[in-house]
Protein backbone atom coordinates (compact mmCIF):
# COMPACT_ATOMS: atom_id res chain seq x y z
CA UNK A 1 0.00 0.00 0.00
CA UNK A 2 2.68 2.40 1.36
CA UNK A 3 4.78 1.53 -1.90
CA UNK A 4 1.54 1.89 -4.32
CA UNK A 5 1.24 5.66 -2.47
CA UNK A 6 5.56 6.58 -3.16
CA UNK A 7 5.27 4.96 -6.60
CA UNK A 8 4.21 8.41 -8.51
CA UNK A 9 6.89 10.41 -5.87
CA UNK A 10 10.00 8.23 -6.99
CA UNK A 11 8.77 8.80 -10.40
CA UNK A 12 8.55 12.27 -10.05
CA UNK A 13 11.85 12.50 -8.05
CA UNK A 14 13.78 10.01 -10.86
CA UNK A 15 12.66 12.99 -13.47
CA UNK A 16 13.23 16.13 -11.51
CA UNK A 17 16.48 14.62 -10.04
CA UNK A 18 19.50 15.07 -12.91
CA UNK A 19 21.62 11.90 -13.50
CA UNK A 20 24.90 12.67 -12.34
CA UNK A 21 27.30 12.89 -14.91
CA UNK A 22 30.76 11.36 -15.91
CA UNK A 23 34.18 13.10 -14.26
CA UNK A 24 36.66 12.77 -16.59
CA UNK A 25 39.33 15.38 -15.39
CA UNK A 26 42.22 14.41 -14.27
CA UNK A 27 43.08 16.42 -10.61
CA UNK A 28 40.12 14.54 -9.24
CA UNK A 29 41.85 10.96 -10.74
CA UNK A 30 45.20 12.54 -8.37
CA UNK A 31 43.09 13.44 -5.32
CA UNK A 32 42.15 11.28 -4.10
CA UNK A 33 45.24 9.93 -2.75
CA UNK A 34 47.54 13.04 -3.25
CA UNK A 35 47.22 16.19 -1.62
CA UNK A 36 48.52 18.23 -4.45
CA UNK A 37 47.09 18.30 -8.33
CA UNK A 38 50.29 19.67 -10.02
CA UNK A 39 49.17 19.54 -13.81
CA UNK A 40 50.09 17.38 -15.87
CA UNK A 41 49.25 19.10 -19.26
CA UNK A 42 48.90 22.79 -19.30
CA UNK A 43 52.66 23.66 -18.43
CA UNK A 44 54.40 22.07 -15.36
CA UNK A 45 55.42 23.79 -11.98
CA UNK A 46 59.41 24.22 -11.30
CA UNK A 47 60.45 21.82 -8.75
CA UNK A 48 61.19 24.40 -6.46
CA UNK A 49 57.64 25.55 -6.37
CA UNK A 50 56.05 22.18 -6.55
CA UNK A 51 58.44 21.28 -3.24
CA UNK A 52 57.26 24.76 -1.57
CA UNK A 53 53.53 23.82 -1.90
CA UNK A 54 54.10 20.83 -0.86
CA UNK A 55 56.23 21.11 2.57
CA UNK A 56 53.26 24.04 3.08
CA UNK A 57 50.19 21.72 2.57
CA UNK A 58 52.71 18.89 4.51
CA UNK A 59 52.73 22.10 7.37
CA UNK A 60 48.81 22.05 7.43
CA UNK A 61 47.98 18.64 7.65
CA UNK A 62 51.08 18.29 10.47
CA UNK A 63 48.67 20.93 12.45
CA UNK A 64 45.46 18.88 11.63
CA UNK A 65 44.11 20.71 9.18
CA UNK A 66 43.66 19.01 6.12
CA UNK A 67 43.43 20.44 2.80
CA UNK A 68 43.65 19.66 -0.60
CA UNK A 69 44.97 21.97 -3.86
CA UNK A 70 44.73 21.42 -7.65
CA UNK A 71 46.37 23.84 -9.65
CA UNK A 72 44.85 24.09 -13.18
CA UNK A 73 46.72 26.44 -15.41
CA UNK A 74 44.89 25.73 -18.48
CA UNK A 75 41.94 24.00 -19.80
CA UNK A 76 44.32 21.02 -21.02
CA UNK A 77 43.80 19.85 -17.34
CA UNK A 78 40.20 19.51 -17.41
CA UNK A 79 39.78 16.50 -19.49
CA UNK A 80 36.04 16.03 -19.92
CA UNK A 81 34.60 19.32 -17.43
CA UNK A 82 36.25 21.67 -19.90
CA UNK A 83 33.52 23.94 -19.86
CA UNK A 84 34.66 24.83 -15.91
CA UNK A 85 37.83 26.19 -16.96
CA UNK A 86 38.04 29.89 -16.16
CA UNK A 87 35.45 29.01 -13.09
CA UNK A 88 37.64 27.91 -10.16
CA UNK A 89 34.64 28.00 -7.89
CA UNK A 90 32.39 26.20 -9.76
CA UNK A 91 35.32 23.42 -10.03
CA UNK A 92 36.03 23.63 -6.90
CA UNK A 93 32.49 22.66 -6.16
CA UNK A 94 32.19 19.48 -8.66
CA UNK A 95 35.69 18.30 -8.02
CA UNK A 96 34.55 18.13 -3.90
CA UNK A 97 31.82 16.35 -5.01
CA UNK A 98 33.25 13.54 -6.82
CA UNK A 99 35.89 13.11 -3.92
CA UNK A 100 33.12 13.10 -1.35
CA UNK A 101 33.71 9.42 -0.37
CA UNK A 102 36.88 9.27 -0.07
CA UNK A 103 38.21 12.82 1.54
CA UNK A 104 36.28 15.28 2.99
CA UNK A 105 37.98 18.32 4.05
CA UNK A 106 39.07 21.70 2.64
CA UNK A 107 39.63 21.53 -1.17
CA UNK A 108 41.03 24.36 -3.12
CA UNK A 109 41.78 25.32 -6.51
CA UNK A 110 43.51 27.76 -8.02
CA UNK A 111 43.20 29.07 -12.15
CA UNK A 112 44.89 32.22 -13.66
CA UNK A 113 41.33 33.83 -12.97
CA UNK A 114 41.08 32.95 -8.86
CA UNK A 115 40.70 30.92 -6.42
CA UNK A 116 37.28 28.37 -5.53
CA UNK A 117 36.83 26.39 -1.90
CA UNK A 118 34.60 23.68 -1.17
CA UNK A 119 34.35 21.94 1.78
CA UNK A 120 31.56 19.19 2.02
CA UNK A 121 28.79 20.46 4.24
CA UNK A 122 30.60 23.50 5.25
CA UNK A 123 30.64 27.09 4.58
CA UNK A 124 33.74 27.97 3.06
CA UNK A 125 32.94 32.03 2.91
CA UNK A 126 35.44 33.11 5.23
CA UNK A 127 38.18 30.86 3.43
CA UNK A 128 37.25 32.61 0.34
CA UNK A 129 37.33 35.74 1.64
CA UNK A 130 41.04 34.88 3.22
CA UNK A 131 42.12 33.48 -0.16
CA UNK A 132 40.88 37.04 -2.06
CA UNK A 133 43.06 39.21 -1.95
CA UNK A 134 45.99 36.77 -3.04
CA UNK A 135 47.75 37.53 -6.09
CA UNK A 136 47.82 34.95 -8.96
CA UNK A 137 51.07 35.62 -11.22
CA UNK A 138 51.05 34.29 -15.02
CA UNK A 139 52.30 30.60 -15.43
CA UNK A 140 52.15 27.47 -13.58
CA UNK A 141 54.41 28.71 -11.38
CA UNK A 142 52.53 32.06 -10.18
CA UNK A 143 49.74 29.28 -9.39
CA UNK A 144 51.83 27.32 -7.46
CA UNK A 145 53.15 30.50 -5.42
CA UNK A 146 49.60 31.78 -4.86
CA UNK A 147 48.30 28.33 -3.57
CA UNK A 148 51.75 28.54 -1.25
CA UNK A 149 50.56 31.31 0.44
CA UNK A 150 46.68 30.42 0.03
CA UNK A 151 47.42 27.29 2.23
CA UNK A 152 49.92 29.11 4.29
CA UNK A 153 46.99 31.78 5.06
CA UNK A 154 44.13 29.04 5.75
CA UNK A 155 46.17 27.23 7.92
CA UNK A 156 47.87 29.73 10.01
CA UNK A 157 51.08 27.82 9.02
CA UNK A 158 54.59 29.47 7.41
CA UNK A 159 54.91 29.61 3.65
CA UNK A 160 57.82 27.30 2.61
CA UNK A 161 60.28 29.01 0.57
CA UNK A 162 61.44 28.04 -2.87
CA UNK A 163 64.87 26.61 -2.85
CA UNK A 164 66.83 26.14 -5.57
CA UNK A 165 67.17 22.35 -6.08
CA UNK A 166 70.14 20.30 -6.17
CA UNK A 167 70.28 19.17 -9.56
CA UNK A 168 67.85 21.73 -11.78
CA UNK A 169 68.84 24.81 -10.18
CA UNK A 170 72.41 24.75 -8.73
CA UNK A 171 75.52 24.81 -10.32
CA UNK A 172 75.43 22.87 -13.60
CA UNK A 173 78.12 19.63 -14.02
CA UNK A 174 79.89 21.04 -16.53
CA UNK A 175 80.42 24.20 -14.76
CA UNK A 176 81.97 22.80 -12.26
CA UNK A 177 84.73 20.81 -14.22
CA UNK A 178 85.34 24.18 -15.84
CA UNK A 179 85.74 25.47 -11.84
CA UNK A 180 88.00 22.56 -10.75
CA UNK A 181 89.74 22.00 -14.10
CA UNK A 182 90.57 25.89 -14.10
CA UNK A 183 91.54 25.69 -10.26
CA UNK A 184 93.97 22.94 -10.99
CA UNK A 185 95.64 24.78 -13.71
CA UNK A 186 96.10 28.21 -11.50
CA UNK A 187 97.57 25.78 -8.96
CA UNK A 188 99.96 23.96 -11.26
CA UNK A 189 101.31 28.01 -12.76
CA UNK A 190 101.28 29.07 -9.12
CA UNK A 191 103.71 25.83 -8.06
CA UNK A 192 105.39 26.40 -11.44
CA UNK A 193 106.12 29.87 -11.11
CA UNK A 194 107.19 29.66 -7.34
CA UNK A 195 109.98 27.30 -7.84
CA UNK A 196 111.35 28.93 -10.17
CA UNK A 197 111.22 31.71 -8.24
CA UNK A 198 112.74 29.51 -5.56
CA UNK A 199 115.91 28.75 -7.67
CA UNK A 200 116.86 32.12 -8.81
CA UNK A 201 116.87 33.39 -5.53
CA UNK A 202 119.00 30.41 -4.52
CA UNK A 203 121.41 30.85 -7.63
CA UNK B 1 42.78 21.51 -31.93
CA UNK B 2 42.11 21.76 -27.87
CA UNK B 3 41.57 25.60 -29.07
CA UNK B 4 39.12 24.19 -31.42
CA UNK B 5 36.82 21.93 -29.22
CA UNK B 6 36.58 25.09 -26.44
CA UNK B 7 35.56 27.68 -29.06
CA UNK B 8 33.12 25.69 -30.75
CA UNK B 9 31.41 24.19 -27.22
CA UNK B 10 32.02 27.49 -25.39
CA UNK B 11 28.83 28.16 -23.25
CA UNK B 12 27.92 24.07 -23.96
CA UNK B 13 25.76 22.12 -21.57
CA UNK B 14 27.04 22.53 -17.71
CA UNK B 15 28.42 18.97 -16.24
CA UNK B 16 27.08 18.71 -12.82
CA UNK B 17 26.63 17.06 -10.33
CA UNK B 18 29.75 14.62 -11.22
CA UNK B 19 29.37 11.20 -10.33
CA UNK B 20 31.69 10.21 -7.36
CA UNK B 21 34.89 8.23 -7.64
CA UNK B 22 33.88 5.05 -5.54
CA UNK B 23 35.73 3.81 -1.69
CA UNK B 24 36.88 0.95 -1.86
CA UNK B 25 39.16 -1.41 -3.96
CA UNK B 26 36.63 -2.65 -6.06
CA UNK B 27 37.01 0.96 -7.45
CA UNK B 28 40.40 0.80 -7.36
CA UNK B 29 41.78 -2.33 -9.17
CA UNK B 30 45.87 -2.76 -9.15
CA UNK B 31 47.91 -1.94 -12.25
CA UNK B 32 48.93 -5.64 -13.89
CA UNK B 33 50.40 -6.52 -17.47
CA UNK B 34 49.90 -9.48 -19.00
CA UNK B 35 51.71 -10.81 -22.20
CA UNK B 36 48.90 -10.21 -24.47
CA UNK B 37 50.51 -11.06 -27.58
CA UNK B 38 49.62 -7.34 -29.17
CA UNK B 39 51.59 -6.34 -32.46
CA UNK B 40 52.16 -2.61 -32.76
CA UNK B 41 54.17 -0.09 -34.62
CA UNK B 42 54.30 3.65 -34.72
CA UNK B 43 53.67 6.39 -32.32
CA UNK B 44 51.52 6.50 -29.19
CA UNK B 45 48.38 7.92 -29.70
CA UNK B 46 45.71 9.08 -27.08
CA UNK B 47 42.68 7.44 -25.69
CA UNK B 48 40.38 8.10 -23.02
CA UNK B 49 38.47 5.50 -20.98
CA UNK B 50 36.01 6.05 -18.16
CA UNK B 51 34.69 2.89 -16.16
CA UNK B 52 31.13 3.41 -14.23
CA UNK B 53 30.16 1.07 -11.54
CA UNK B 54 27.04 1.25 -9.82
CA UNK B 55 27.21 5.05 -10.30
CA UNK B 56 30.36 5.39 -9.38
CA UNK B 57 34.11 5.94 -11.13
CA UNK B 58 36.24 3.24 -11.45
CA UNK B 59 39.49 4.11 -11.60
CA UNK B 60 41.78 3.31 -14.27
CA UNK B 61 44.97 2.94 -12.88
CA UNK B 62 48.60 4.31 -13.76
CA UNK B 63 51.64 1.63 -14.51
CA UNK B 64 49.63 -0.82 -16.90
CA UNK B 65 52.51 -1.08 -19.02
CA UNK B 66 52.87 -2.86 -22.66
CA UNK B 67 55.27 -2.48 -25.58
CA UNK B 68 51.53 -1.75 -27.37
CA UNK B 69 49.03 -0.09 -24.41
CA UNK B 70 50.19 1.85 -21.31
CA UNK B 71 48.58 3.81 -19.26
CA UNK B 72 50.99 7.01 -17.14
CA UNK B 73 48.74 8.09 -14.84
CA UNK B 74 45.57 7.00 -13.15
CA UNK B 75 43.35 9.43 -15.41
CA UNK B 76 41.94 6.95 -17.85
CA UNK B 77 44.45 8.09 -20.77
CA UNK B 78 45.51 5.24 -22.49
CA UNK B 79 48.54 5.53 -24.92
CA UNK B 80 47.79 3.20 -27.46
CA UNK B 81 50.32 2.20 -30.52
CA UNK B 82 49.01 1.00 -33.98
CA UNK B 83 45.26 -0.49 -34.23
CA UNK B 84 44.44 -2.07 -31.22
CA UNK B 85 41.34 -2.39 -29.22
CA UNK B 86 39.58 -1.99 -26.21
CA UNK B 87 39.96 -6.07 -25.67
CA UNK B 88 43.58 -6.42 -26.11
CA UNK B 89 43.77 -3.52 -23.75
CA UNK B 90 41.37 -5.83 -20.74
CA UNK B 91 44.10 -8.42 -21.67
CA UNK B 92 46.81 -6.80 -21.01
CA UNK B 93 45.59 -5.57 -18.10
CA UNK B 94 44.34 -8.73 -16.86
CA UNK B 95 40.64 -8.04 -16.13
CA UNK B 96 37.25 -8.98 -17.56
CA UNK B 97 35.43 -7.29 -19.98
CA UNK B 98 31.88 -9.11 -21.14
CA UNK B 99 28.18 -7.81 -21.37
CA UNK B 100 28.48 -9.30 -17.75
CA UNK B 101 31.30 -8.29 -16.33
CA UNK B 102 33.43 -5.21 -15.39
CA UNK B 103 36.56 -5.22 -13.11
CA UNK B 104 35.40 -6.16 -10.03
CA UNK B 105 31.55 -6.54 -11.06
CA UNK B 106 29.06 -8.59 -12.39
CA UNK B 107 25.71 -7.78 -14.00
CA UNK B 108 22.94 -9.72 -15.29
CA UNK B 109 22.41 -10.63 -19.18
CA UNK B 110 19.20 -8.67 -18.85
CA UNK B 111 21.03 -5.39 -17.48
CA UNK B 112 24.37 -5.76 -19.52
CA UNK B 113 27.31 -3.47 -19.49
CA UNK B 114 26.93 -0.32 -21.88
CA UNK B 115 29.50 1.10 -23.94
CA UNK B 116 29.38 4.73 -25.55
CA UNK B 117 32.12 5.63 -27.81
CA UNK B 118 32.60 9.90 -28.12
CA UNK B 119 28.75 10.01 -26.27
CA UNK B 120 26.89 7.47 -29.13
CA UNK B 121 26.06 4.13 -27.76
CA UNK B 122 28.17 0.68 -28.91
CA UNK B 123 25.91 -1.91 -30.14
CA UNK B 124 29.11 -4.07 -30.78
CA UNK B 125 31.31 -6.59 -28.91
CA UNK B 126 33.10 -4.62 -26.26
CA UNK B 127 35.99 -6.47 -26.99
CA UNK B 128 36.16 -5.02 -30.63
CA UNK B 129 35.41 -1.25 -29.75
CA UNK B 130 38.37 0.52 -32.07
CA UNK B 131 41.04 2.03 -29.56
CA UNK B 132 41.24 4.83 -32.41
CA UNK B 133 42.97 7.78 -32.01
CA UNK B 134 41.40 10.41 -29.27
CA UNK B 135 38.43 7.87 -28.41
CA UNK B 136 36.26 8.75 -25.67
CA UNK B 137 34.99 5.36 -24.93
CA UNK B 138 32.58 4.93 -21.95
CA UNK B 139 31.79 1.27 -19.96
CA UNK B 140 28.67 1.71 -17.52
CA UNK B 141 27.81 -1.31 -15.51
CA UNK B 142 24.29 0.45 -13.43
CA UNK B 143 22.45 3.18 -13.41
CA UNK B 144 22.89 5.34 -16.71
CA UNK B 145 25.45 8.13 -16.97
CA UNK B 146 25.10 10.52 -19.43
CA UNK B 147 28.54 9.34 -21.63
CA UNK B 148 31.00 12.49 -22.48
CA UNK B 149 31.75 13.12 -25.78
CA UNK B 150 34.94 14.86 -25.76
CA UNK B 151 37.96 14.70 -23.87
CA UNK B 152 40.79 17.55 -23.86
CA UNK B 153 44.24 14.85 -24.29
CA UNK B 154 47.80 16.44 -23.80
CA UNK B 155 49.69 17.89 -26.53
CA UNK B 156 51.59 15.01 -28.34
CA UNK B 157 49.02 12.32 -27.81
Amino acid sequence: MLLRRLAPLVAIALILIPAAKSDSDPASDILYTQRIYLPFFAGKVSPERGQALKETVDAAWGKGYKVKVALIPGPDDMGGVYQLFGKPQTYADFLGRELVFLYKGLLVTVMPDGFGVYQYKHPVASQQAALKGIAIDEGPDGLAEAATLGVARLAHVKAAVPQASSSGGGTPTWALAVIVAGGVALLAVMIAFGTILLRRRRA
Amino acid sequence: MNLLILLLTAGGPFPFPPTPIGAGPRFHPPAVTRPAGLRCSGRPHGVHLELFARNRVMIVPAGINSRCLRTRWPIGVIEARGRQTLGGFFRVWGQPLSPTRLPGFRTTRARPVRAYVSGRRWRGRLGAIPLARHAQIVLELGRYVPPKKIFLFPRGL
